[in-house]
């Protein structure tokens, strides 16, 4: 069973769907990776009578419930696994590897390793170290120690964000210093003007953005650190090779 | 109403709520299965009925049951009926010292989030508990409060902006929405030791809250030792809150609304409200926490949040028979 | 036998102000003293201080020979009962447990008959249970002098007792205040109207600026140049069948 929408991705793909007592709510949501394989399976909520009601013996979980859910979880006998956060795709093969292990599926999840992994080595180099720009449509890069930082890396671009981590973008230094590339995030979800109050709402950004972003990678890539990175590390590969 | 009948009454009321709070939940269950639950308490059924839903229904009492007799304290020390627990700044502290110890990473833990929560709910308790000594006027108690609330909450704010993670604002937020999800017997028991103290002090200082009826200098020539009481009322008042605080996180309005319902029946009597408003604060937040796991929402509803919704319009009532009657 | 109350030489301030100048007096058991005097005059300030609710810059007060700053907060109570100036009661108690307030020394059961005495005395015991934020101010006001009586203590210490009350209320009032002096209690009392104070006081206190413009039985006390300097009217004393009199009108300049 999966308390949110980055374990339900773990569950629909490594688990057996007879073996699958409950997804999230948002597991079918248009973000959701594997929404279609989300269909037709009972959705609950991550409170301990729903989960108990529903008696799985794993539950797995990236942000949903807390730690008092685990701990009544725990007592009574249901094994609770965490996907930790990863920061490169190192992390991401141990999540997998953790998550089929616990799921007993540890074949299923090397075969998921295998697939990111032949994905990473067909786009490497594929820009050549060109420097792109991660941006997001509420103003934010990711630097190094992201896994986004790694995906652009699978790539063969080089990261042209200013400090490590999550952080924002100075818009004047954007207008200044236009990196050569932007690679867009989230932005299936939010166009680059929008909702928020982010620096996409400015004319000037948005020119920037149609004439050099060279990829754009949807939500669906980007929230939870999964296999499906190397999604979307081929898929600005072979915007590489369309040049 | 005589006392006797009032307090059975309500306590009446409670047993049959507490009653419903562990029959009803998220599942439904047939006959047969209530029948096995009560037969056999260590199956699955019996499991959701004892283990789940009734320390559950248990620790909403318990928390509701401390937050109706602080705010029946405060509308008596202040005499004023809109004055609320929260009024102290003690909500907020525990506020304050849940999040620090959340966005320091300490989250994993729930007791030392909880013995956080109510450290700093301890703290501005015991800062208001000083003032209370020193100054007779309610308002500059109020003002007091207000400032003490408003500074934790500008310190809560910085820890939200400061924090490492999005995911540790989101449980920071989450806990602060208040909830009596999960709390086990333990739980329960620890947060009863400051309870029953402070439940001890207010009983303590219940007279001098009836001779603030007639203002701070009649109470002081009626021979009460003022400044001493006072600072237990708000002592007691200050370890009721912090240990609901402790336990559930920010539950708003309780305080408030609890012994505004039993006041007609006790005519006003501050000092014996003092028991039915903890009687009827359990009612209210026993109910709020069913509403919360029966209504089919996607994500839980918090227990704040219920408890805001509902209690915010009544806040409105009160205001407005309260500025009527100052008007009359 | 030492006075109920005394003070000699108060001189205390409020809120930075200095209220009080160097007054002296004393109420003793058997009499009503009257302190009057304009707005701010002191008067208020002036039994506060007494009762030790205001500390003094210099002077001593005392409650039946006792240094009123060594009294404990029970002695103290036991000495002297007081009814403030402040009238505001925060809930709508039943009117007998106002008045019981008087009584906390006692048991609940005799607490309640001294309460219902006192309400019959002051002619409000068909009201005694009613709430008493449900009451016209002035019945209000009457049960609030119910508790002063329910304290029974030697010395009745009241502020403003009869303002804003009915003719009859007032009246009433200033009749059961003379019963308590005349069975032995000490009643100091402030007041605004003149010919209240001169038909009810045994004895009157003028206070101007803070310190003691005369003193004296009425008719002495309120000379026409006192009437002049301490409020501001001039007046005349008229002998009439119902005893003297005081009229008083604008000072024309």
């Amino acid at each position: 069973m999966s308390l949110d929408q980055c374990a339900d991705q773990y569950v629909l793909a490594l688990a057996p769907r007879a073996s699958i007592v409950g997804v999230s709510f948002r597991a079918g949501d248009p973000d959701s990776y594997l929404a279609s394989a989300a269909r037709g399976l009972p959705r609950r909520r991550a409170t301990s009578e729903a989960i108990l009601a529903a008696a799985p013996q794993v539950v797995v979980s990236y942000w949903g419930g807390d730690p008092l859910l685990f701990r009544t979880l725990a007592r009574r006998g249901v094994s609770v696994v965490q996907i930790d956060e990863a920061s490169d795709f190192a992390g991401v093969r141990a999540n997998v590897r953790k998550v089929a292990a616990a799921l007993g599926q540890t074949a299923g999840g090397e075969a998921l390793v295998a697939r990111l992994d032949g994905q990473l080595s067909s786009a490497r180099g594929a820009w050549s170290g060109r420097p792109a720009l991660y941006l997001t449509s509420a103003g934010y890069t990711a630097g190094q120690g992201t896994l986004v930082h790694a995906m652009l890396g699978g790539a063969g671009l080089s990261d042209a964000a200013p400090s490590p981590g999550f952080g924002r973008v100075s818009v004047e230094r954007l207008l200044l210093d236009p990196p050569m590339a932007l690679v867009l995030g989230f932005f299936d979800r939010y166009g680059l003007s929008q909702q928020n109050w982010g620096p996409g709402r400015h004319g000037l950004i948005q020119q920037i953005a149609r004439t050099r972003a060279i990829g754009r990678l949807p939500g669906s890539l980007l929230g939870c650190p999964a296999w499906f990175a190397g999604d979307a590390v081929q898929s600005l590969g072979a915007a590489a090779r369309r040049r | 109403m005589r006392r006797p009948s009032l307090i059975l009454g309500l306590s009446l009321a409670l047993a049959l709520v507490l009653a419903a709070s562990i029959m009803l939940g998220e599942v439904s269950l047939s006959p047969a299965q209530y029948l096995a639950g009560f037969q056999q308490p260590g199956s699955a059924v019996g499991e959701i009925l004892w283990s789940l839903r009734a320390p559950r229904a248990v620790a909403a009492a318990v928390v509701g049951a401390a937050l109706g007799l602080s705010g029946a304290v405060m509308q008596g020390l202040l005499r004023n009926p809109l004055a609320e627990p929260g009024i102290l700044g003690v909500s907020a502290g525990g506020g304050l010292g849940a999040a620090v110890a959340i966005a320091a990473g300490l989250a994993f833990s729930p007791e030392v989030v909880e013995t956080a929560a109510l450290a700093g709910a301890l703290l501005a308790g015991g800062a208001v508990a000083v003032a209370a000594a020193r100054f007779r006027e309610p308002e500059t108690l109020i003002l007091f409060g207000v400032a003490l609330s408003a500074f934790a909450g500008a310190l809560t704010a910085l820890v939200f902006n400061l924090s490492p993670s999005p995911v540790s604002n989101t449980e920071i937020l989450s806990w602060l929405m208040g909830s009596v999800a999960n709390r086990d017997w333990l739980d329960i028991a620890r947060g009863l030791v400051p309870m029953a103290l402070g439940a001890g002090l207010c009983a303590y200082a219940a007279r001098a809250l009836l001779m603030m009826t007639l203002g701070e200098e009649t109470a002081v020539m009626s021979g009460l030792p003022m400044g001493r009481l006072r600072a237990a009322a708000v002592a007691g008042a200050a370890l009721l809150t912090g240990a609901a605080v402790a336990l559930a996180g920010i539950v708003g309005f309780v305080g408030l609304a609890a012994p505004h319902l039993v006041r007609a029946a006790v005519k006003g009597d501050p000092a014996r409200i003092l028991v039915p408003s903890a009687l009827a604060g359990a009612i209210l937040v026993v109910l709020a926490d069913l509403i919360g796991r029966v209504v089919p929402t996607e994500v839980e509803l918090k227990l704040g949040v219920i408890t805001a919704l509902f209690g915010a319009p009544l806040f409105a009532l009160v205001a407005w028979r309260a500025a009527r009657s100052w008007r009359a | 036998m030492s006075a109920a109350l005394e003070i000699h030489g108060a001189v205390a301030s409020v809120g930075g102000r200095r209220v009080l100048n160097g007054v002296s007096l004393s109420a003793n058991a058997g009499e009503v003293v009257g302190v009057l005097g304009a707005n701010g005059a002191g008067k208020t300030t002036l039994l506060r201080a007494a009762l030790g609710l205001v500390p003094l810059d210099a002077g001593v007060a005392r409650l039946a020979g006792d240094d009123v700053r060594r009294l404990s907060v029970a002695e103290r109570a036991h000495r002297a009962g007081y009814l403030p100036q402040e009238r505001r009661v925060a809930w709508s108690l039943p009117a007998w447990r106002i008045a019981a307030l008087g009584a906390v020394d006692l048991p609940d059961v005799k607490a309640r008959a001294t309460a219902l005495q006192a309400l019959d005395r002051v002619g409000l015991s068909p009201l005694a249970e009613r709430g008493v934020l449900e009451m016209s101010g002035g019945e209000r006001a009457r049960v609030l002098v119910a508790r002063l009586l329910a304290t029974r203590a030697p010395l009745l210490v009241a502020d403003e007792p009869v303002a804003g009350l009915d003719p009859a209320a007032q009246l009433l009032i200033c009749e059961v205040l003379r019963r308590e002096a005349a069975v032995g209690a000490a009643v100091i009392l402030t007041v605004h109207d003149l010919t209240t104070a001169v038909r009810y006081c045994d004895r009157l206190v003028v206070l101007e600026g803070g310190a003691v413009a005369a003193e004296g039985a009425p008719r002495d006390a309120l000379t026409p140049a006192v009437l002049a300097r301490a409020f501001g009217v001039s007046g005349e004393w008229l002998e009439t069948p119902a005893g003297p009199l005081i009229s008083l009108e604008t000072i024309r300049s």
